[in-house]
């Protein structure tokens, strides 16, 4: 097994990973979203968000396999090594995998491709791979797709992380806020108590027992915008918090204590007056009206009889953690939003109707009024293709495209794959005319996306808002970028399919054609040639002794090139056949096929009188008729180049890995090694046709015969040594020899 | 045994567009061991409209053996065989497929359109000579036909 070394970072790594707090954690949508979409995208059956930790690889996510975890060594050190997309058609034949247990045991996977997780520091945790049990390849819209969906893994992992950051920061602040109010608690010198007061990056607040405001610190007038001596004497809650948050907390507590708890300073001791200390998160307003959000522990103060005599609020900003979680939700929302729509517009290979559901998706989910797909052509005049519009609104639909108001140069960043924005049409500052355009269309607000296929520019995507100025939100932009890709990515799918079928019906005409050839070869060609050879031996046999000599040698050598001819085209027509007649690959005896090769030689094996001896031939999926051929043509090669000692051929067959190796081997006059390959190719002959005769056909109908199989033939040989010609065909089931 | 009344030649109708073959053909069968007629058309509808005894073929006998080529101008063999083959009162007449094409599917195309035996021409004239010479051993002194 070839184990590679892991990195040098393991240790470094695997604390990022643990980070996230994500190992063992149940599946999640967000994740699960991407996971589906990767294996539809992809066509395959398992698709997997695997986490490399130690020698297991854990799966967050997983479509089509059962098991949460593996253990493999083998694929989590390659996986964590991979920088880039990694894609193993067929894992089998891959010496880094091959031994693995994923590859070996069940599932038995053959083919692999993985795009790496990796974190803004450069730790790769794993990957968003899909597998299949029989090896393959994927397009190139397919590998941007799970490279474009493991950037989403990503940013979900991100984001759980800054929450797992955010959270920690918040136990360690509730630990630092004990050890405060104990030491505020401890402390008899005021002074002390303000130097401490003041040092703290919490918000913290004293009050008497009736919630007079009595000690207010710097970080409390930093945050809230008041100065000590403004608040110190003043009631709190409500110069600081929320009415309506504080009425709906007295509303809970009033049901939770079943005593009636009046909106005001008692919600927020009501708890504590019993001792202990209560953390809340609230909203605290600042002196200027704006908000923020806080985590605050109250706790009450008491003299040294425990007589309650005041409380204290320490207060954390929690801004941040709660925008990461916002962020979470709404990256959770927008994966949710981008894997259905994804699905939507991929789940077909029609141009039409991928931007007929583009379309009408965006404008439900946008709510907009209007969504229109401009199509561009080479000179940049463009035309709407396809359109969805809320009732009342115009429609757009092949209108055309091309005023100059635009400005030259605004097509050229849309190449560059800007997006545009105007939140109002009246007060963007637009050019009038361009103002007039879209008032014409009645737009007040648009969102602009360029669709770019293959890198190249094919379109705008296009939401129109009419019935009011949109002030269009990060979320909304990003996800139209996102679906504006998805549209792109579908669309080189059916580009491509739409290739592969041109592609394909090409081919068939050509192979018509190449069978149309064929048969003229067989029928039309042969007619005059025989026209020919046989006049002139009629010639020959009537005027016989009326001509001379040289008049019968030239009748000789004409009759020799018409029959010569004649197997030339034939051989031409087998190999032509090779590929276009070939049958389907069945299970076949190889010892039966030899006979049959050997009894359609008798008589020339007879002439050689040559020995043939073969070993235990297996069953093999073939074409028999050609497999006949293969070794008919071996054999007789073998008889025609013999050397002077009596010939004998030998034919065996060894398994080697996944196929079958066969030799057939002489001991004749052997090939020089430089003409090895040669001996291969179409009309390629070492001898002149005085010493040895054939079209040069033979042996690369073998090669033709022995490809179609899947297999390989060459040729070992020194001159004067014998030759064994060696030919693999793939073990595709059968019995051993 | 020859199924011909004696005194009666043998009827055999070749269709074939070459001239050449023609006349080899007629060559070889010139020296036959069994008393024969030939008669030659060039194309299928020729063909039909002899068997048919159509226009100028009014008064053309019924065939013994028919030797046919298949790619002739109008009508091709394959449309000439299925006409044969087709009808109650000329598919005893055997059919000899005598042509260039050793194409495997004209082969499998013409037994399966019934045809009595598919045979390749050879180039080589002493080949041809001696294939010329089987058909007619074969078909008009060994094998035993119906009475028509």
């Amino acid at each position: 097994m070839v184990q590679a070394p892991l990195p040098d970072n393991e240790a470094a790594r695997v604390k990022a990973l643990r980070q996230l707090s994500i190992l063992g954690t149940a599946p999640e949508a967000a994740f699960d979203d991407l996971t589906r979409l990767a294996a539809y995208i992809c066509q395959v059956p398992i698709a997997l968000v695997s986490l490399v930790d130690g020698d297991r690889l854990w799966f967050k996510s997983k479509v089509g396999l059962d098991v949460s975890e593996i253990r493999d060594g083998t694929f989590c050190t390659q996986v964590i090594l991979q920088a880039d997309l990694l894609v193993v058609s067929d894992v089998q034949q891959d010496e880094r995998f091959a031994n693995s247990p994923l590859v070996q045991a069940d599932p038995a996977i053959r083919f692999y491709a993985g795009a790496p997780l990796i974190t803004t520091e450069g730790y790769g945790l794993g990957t968003l791979c899909v597998l299949d049990y029989v090896p393959r390849q994927l397009n190139s819209a397919q590998l941007e797709a799970l490279q474009a969906l493991a950037r989403q893994v990503m940013a979900q992992l991100e984001l759980r992380r800054s929450l797992a950051e955010l959270t920690e920061t918040r136990n360690r602040s509730s630990n630092i806020l004990e050890s405060i109010t104990d030491a505020f608690l401890a402390l008899e010198t005021t002074l002390l108590q303000q130097a401490i007061l003041d040092g703290a990056n919490y918000t913290i607040i004293s009050t008497d027992i009736d919630g007079i405001i009595r000690t207010f610190n710097r970080a409390a007038e930093q945050m809230l915008g008041y100065s000590a001596d403004e608040v110190v004497g003043k009631t709190t809650p409500l110069l600081l918090h929320d009415l309506q948050e504080v009425e709906q907390r007295a509303r809970e507590l009033s049901e939770e204590l079943e005593v009636a708890i009046a909106p005001g300073f008692e919600c927020f001791v009501a708890k504590i007056r019993a001792g202990g200390v209560e953390e809340r998160e609230w909203t605290y307003l600042r002196k200027d009206g704006s908000r923020f959000p806080i985590l605050l522990s109250a706790t009450g103060l008491r003299d040294s009889d425990g007589n309650l005599t005041g409380f204290l609020g320490i207060g954390s900003d929690i801004s941040d953690r709660k925008q990461a979680e916002e962020m979470l939700k709404l990256q959770s929302l927008r994966s949710q939003l981008l894997a259905e729509m994804s699905l939507k517009i991929r789940q077909s290979l029609q141009l039409d109707e991928i931007l007929q559901t583009a379309v009408t998706e965006v404008q439900k989910i946008f709510q907009s009024d209007r969504v229109l797909i401009l199509r561009l052509d080479t000179e940049g005049r463009g035309r709407v293709v396809q359109e969805a519009v809320a009732p009342g609104w115009s429609s757009t639909l092949d209108l055309k495209v091309q005023d100059d108001c635009f400005g030259s140069d605004y097509l050229k960043k849309y190449r560059q794959g800007r997006t545009y924005t105007v939140n109002d049409v009246d007060t963007a500052g637009l050019e009038p005319c361009l103002v007039n355009f879209l008032k014409y269309l009645d737009v007040k607000s648009k969102l602009v996306m360029p669709i770019l296929l293959k890198d190249q520019f094919w379109g705008l995507l296009i939401v129109h808002q009419c019935d009011r100025p949109r002030q269009w939100t990060s979320l909304e932009i990003d996800l139209m970028k996102q679906l504006a890709n998805q549209v792109g990515i579908a669309l080189a799918q059916a580009q491509m399919l739409e290739q592969a079928t041109l592609q394909s019906q090409e081919m068939a005409r050509s192979n018509a054609d190449l069978e149309q050839f064929a048969y003229v070869a067989s029928h039309d060609l042969q007619e005059p040639l025989r026209m020919v050879a046989s006049y002139l031996q009629l010639l020959e046999r009537r005027y016989r002794g009326q001509l001379d000599d040289t008049a019968d040698e030239f009748i000789a050598y004409a009759v020799d090139g018409a029959t010569r001819m004649q197997t030339l085209i034939n051989d031409l027509l087998d190999y032509s056949r090779v590929d276009s007649r070939g049958k389907s690959l069945v299970l076949i005896s190889c010892s039966a096929v030899l006979a049959r090769a050997i009894a359609n030689l008798q008589p020339a094996i007879e002439a050689a009188n040559a020995t043939l001896t073969c070993a235990a031939l297996p069953e093999i999926m073939a074409d028999a008729t050609q497999l006949t051929q293969l070794f008919q043509n071996l054999i007789s090669n073998a008889l025609k180049f013999h050397s002077d000692q009596p010939l004998h051929i030998h034919v065996s067959a060894q398994h080697r890995a996944d196929a079958w190796l066969f030799s057939v081997q002489d001991n004749g006059i052997g090939i020089d090694s430089e003409y090895a390959d040669r001996i291969f190719l179409i009309f390629q002959r070492l001898h002149s046709r005085g010493e040895y005769p054939g079209t040069g056909i033979g042996l690369a109908i073998c090669k033709k015969i022995v490809e179609r199989h899947g297999g390989n033939i060459w040729v070992e040989s020194q001159p004067g040594q014998g030759s064994t010609f060696y030919f693999t065909i793939p073990d595709r089931g059968g019995n051993s020899a | 045994m020859s199924h011909a009344k004696p005194g009666r030649p043998i009827e055999i109708l070749l269709v074939e567009d070459n001239p050449g073959d023609v006349r080899l053909t007629r060559e070889v069968l010139r020296d036959g061991k069994v008393h024969n007629h030939l008669n030659v058309v060039q194309d299928g509808s020729e063909a039909l409209a002899f068997l048919y005894r159509q226009g100028h073929y009014a008064t053309a006998p019924r065939p013994d053996l028919i030797l046919l080529d298949l790619n002739l101008p109008k009508k091709d063999g394959r449309e000439v065989l299925v006409t044969i083959k087709g009808d109650n009162n000329l598919r005893r007449i055997p059919v000899v497929i005598l042509t260039t094409s050793q194409a495997e599917e004209d082969i499998l195309r013409a037994y399966n359109l019934h045809g009595n035996c598919y045979i390749t021409k050879p180039v080589d004239l002493d080949q041809f000579i001696r294939i010329v010479k089987s058909i007619e051993e074969f078909w008009l002194t060994i094998v035993k036909l119906p009475m028509e």
